[in-house]
């Protein structure tokens, strides 16, 4: 039983916050039904046009699939590479491996200007020798993504790996399975639903990542946010409103499907 | 048969500072009901997982049948094992967490079928196939972690506190199922816990542990009615036994704070007596035997224990039916063959024999000595 009850005045502060962060979402879905070609809110005529002139742009569309193949390829690596790291240290689970986890959490506390530098200055050098792996290719900026979400991925997997029961492990050890049928057969299963949320929130990562991007590519491969951000500056297109709007129920389906998934989790108690 | 013999010889298991085990020996004949008793923290779960391949033993060789299988890994060991609080498979059904062992060792389908069917009637769980771990009860649970040992038809099995999680009543079915089971097929078991009623009701034989070490090796028996050291007397049996130490009188050894009724041979002194509370006779009448005063009574239904004091020390007396006897005198005695004399390093001391109380005439005759145990 909960004895504090939430008082009026944090009830009030509550819906101003919310109220103050979701506005400008309120504002640009209404800005992207303008039948002006210029920002503005609709007056009465409530148009499709930018929304079919942003199907109709390659340059668009491109940036969309460009980005789209970013962040799936960065978040299946990203959610492997975690996947099979958090196996890794849960088998041996001693003094080396709490350090291998503080390492893997390094680029978290690394400022992203910081980040953005270095690996400017990796793809750089990886272009003297391969060009289609280094500065503004497909590839570099899929590996420089996977750099910068791996943490993340890393935390969600040991959140998931540490709610195995280690017994189990055991168990099977001792019903005759070696160490590849004990991780096919016991571990992966029971991590497979965070397998999933990992993957998705990796991607969401991917997918709105701005900073190191604008530093690693030129013109070859522009991401969705690299496209708004120049579409931005060059001429305010309500484009933006547009693919702003198409983002935010993007992200809302991501969130609440990952949001199901651990309900749907935590529904399926583990004995 | 005698590929389900179990000897340890000298088995240790250090981590560093640490000696979890130390320096054990054992030799468990085929189709024995062994358990491994002992406080939390001896070393008993880090024993069958030596035993069973789960933890490297630092040193000294584990047996089974003919071969030596000390760094042998756990599947080649041909045991299988219950642990502690099931670590049933949350994923799989219950089906699927019996036939593991089998899936795992590539048994064809159909055998794996034909086992299943057969274990899970032997264990009750016919109807329960299809539910997940989460989906049944602590007793469902407890039945499916043995199903699924069972099933590999090992000879040999190996159970850590398989029924510590379950509330009395189960707890004393399970433990009549498990004993009906071993006897059934014919297994050699090695059941760890802590519980000396489990220990005393299942066990052929006890082997009571201390500190990673063997205090005593014995049948229930011979841990209840002669007990290795003052450890094991306290250990076995509850309420406990009753340990006094002894100084010098003017005739033989005497309790402290009690100089005037000797109990033991003066070469006792230093050491303790140790007299179980359903071996004492309380007399609130006779006029022999030792003074004492009942403090408080606990009443039990069958019985009730009476806490009295004699000399500077607290004895616990257990007395069939209900009697109030709080701070009324009293006088105790016992019969000289339930009076066991142990050493000042707690060792018992065969080579006396304490000297037998007084006899009154008026003495209340002394309850029946019980070999049976209530929780
Ligand atoms: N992995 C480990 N590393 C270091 N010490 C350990 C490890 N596992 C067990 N120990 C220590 O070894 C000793 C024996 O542990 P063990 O689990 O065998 O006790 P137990 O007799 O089974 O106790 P319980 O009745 O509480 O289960 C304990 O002191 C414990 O702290
Ligand atoms: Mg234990």
């Amino acid at each position: 039983m909960n004895i504090y009850r939430v008082g009026w005045l944090a009830k009030l502060l509550a819906l101003i916050t919310m109220g103050f962060l979701m506005l400008p979402l309120a504002a640009v879905i209404p800005v992207s039904f303008t039948g002006k070609r210029y920002l503005s809110m609709p007056e009465g005529d409530w148009s499709l046009r930018h929304y079919i002139a942003l199907f109709n742009s390659s340059e668009w569309i491109g940036s969309i699939m460009n980005s789209a193949i970013v962040a799936i390829s960065a978040a299946l690596l990203a959610t492997l590479l975690s996947t099979a790291f958090v196996i890794a240290v849960w088998y041996r689970n001693n003094q080396w491996t709490r350090w291998l986890i503080g390492l893997c959490m390094l680029p978290l506390i690394v400022p992203p200007v910081v980040s953005a530098m270095v690996l400017y200055f990796m793809t750089t050098n990886v272009s003297h020798i391969a060009p289609s792996l280094g500065y503004d290719s497909l590839p570099g900026v899929i590996l420089a993504h996977t750099l910068l979400i791996v943490p993340f991925g890393v935390i969600n997997m040991l959140v998931a790996i540490s709610r195995v029961d280690r017994r189990i492990e055991l168990a099977a050890r001792n019903l005759g399975a070696g160490l590849w049928q004990t991780t096919w057969m016991v571990l992966l299963p029971n991590l497979r639903l965070s397998m999933l949320t990992t993957f998705l929130l990796c991607f969401i990562l991917s997918w709105e990542e701005i900073a190191v991007t604008l530093f690693i590519t030129s013109w070859e491969v522009i991401t969705l946010p690299r496209q708004i951000w120049s579409g931005l500056r060059d001429n305010v297109d309500p484009v933006v409103a547009a693919i702003s709007t198409l983002l935010i129920i993007l992200t809302l389906t991501l969130l609440f499907l990952r949001m199901a998934i651990q309900g749907w989790r935590a529904g399926q108690q583990h004995p | 048969m005698s590929q389900s013999r179990i000897r340890l010889e000298r088995v240790t298991k250090r981590w560093d500072a640490t000696t979890a085990v130390d320096g054990i020996s054992f030799d468990v004949t085929p189709g024995q009901f062994v358990i491994l008793l002992g406080p939390s923290g001896c070393g008993k779960s880090t024993t069958l997982r030596m035993i069973a391949g789960l933890e490297e033993a630092s040193d000294g060789q584990i047996h089974i049948g003919e071969r030596d299988v000390t760094r042998l890994p756990p599947g080649d060991r041909g045991l299988s094992m219950v642990f502690q609080s099931y670590a049933l498979f949350p994923h799989l059904s219950v089906a699927d967490n019996i036939v593991f062992g089998l899936r795992s060792r590539k048994v064809p389908k159909d055998e794996q079928r034909q086992r299943l069917a057969k274990v899970a009637g032997l264990v009750d769980l016919t109807d329960y196939l299809h539910r997940k771990p989460a989906q049944l009860s602590g007793g469902q649970r407890q039945r499916v972690a043995l199903a699924r040992s069972i099933i590999s038809e090992h000879p040999i099995c190996l159970m850590d506190e398989p029924l510590s999680n379950l509330d009395a009543r189960l707890r004393s079915d399970m433990r009549r199922e498990i004993k009906a089971l071993q006897s059934r097929l014919n297994m050699t078991v090695i059941y760890v816990t802590h519980d000396q009623v489990e220990a005393m009701s299942m066990g052929d034989r006890v082997i009571l542990m201390q500190h990673g070490k063997i205090v005593q090796d014995g049948t229930p028996d011979e841990l209840y009615n002669r007990p290795a050291s003052a450890f094991a007397a306290s250990f076995i049996g509850s309420p406990a036994m009753n340990l006094l130490p002894l100084e010098a009188g003017k005739e033989g050894a005497v309790i402290v704070g009690e100089p005037h009724t000797p109990v033991a041979p003066l070469e006792a002194v230093g050491g303790q007596l140790g007299i179980r509370p359903e071996d004492i006779a309380l007399s609130t009448t006779s006029t022999t035997g030792v003074p004492a005063m009942v403090v408080s009574d606990e009443y039990l239904g069958a019985d009730t224990i009476a806490h009295v004091t004699v000399g500077n020390h607290n004895v616990r007396v257990r007395m069939s039916g209900k009697h109030a006897l709080a701070g009324q005198p009293c006088r105790l005695y016992w019969a000289r063959e339930n009076a066991h004399l142990f050493a000042a390093d707690g060792l018992r001391r065969d080579d006396l024999t304490p000297t037998p109380l007084p006899r009154s005439p008026h003495s209340i005759p002394r309850p029946p000595v019980v070999g049976s145990f209530q929780h």
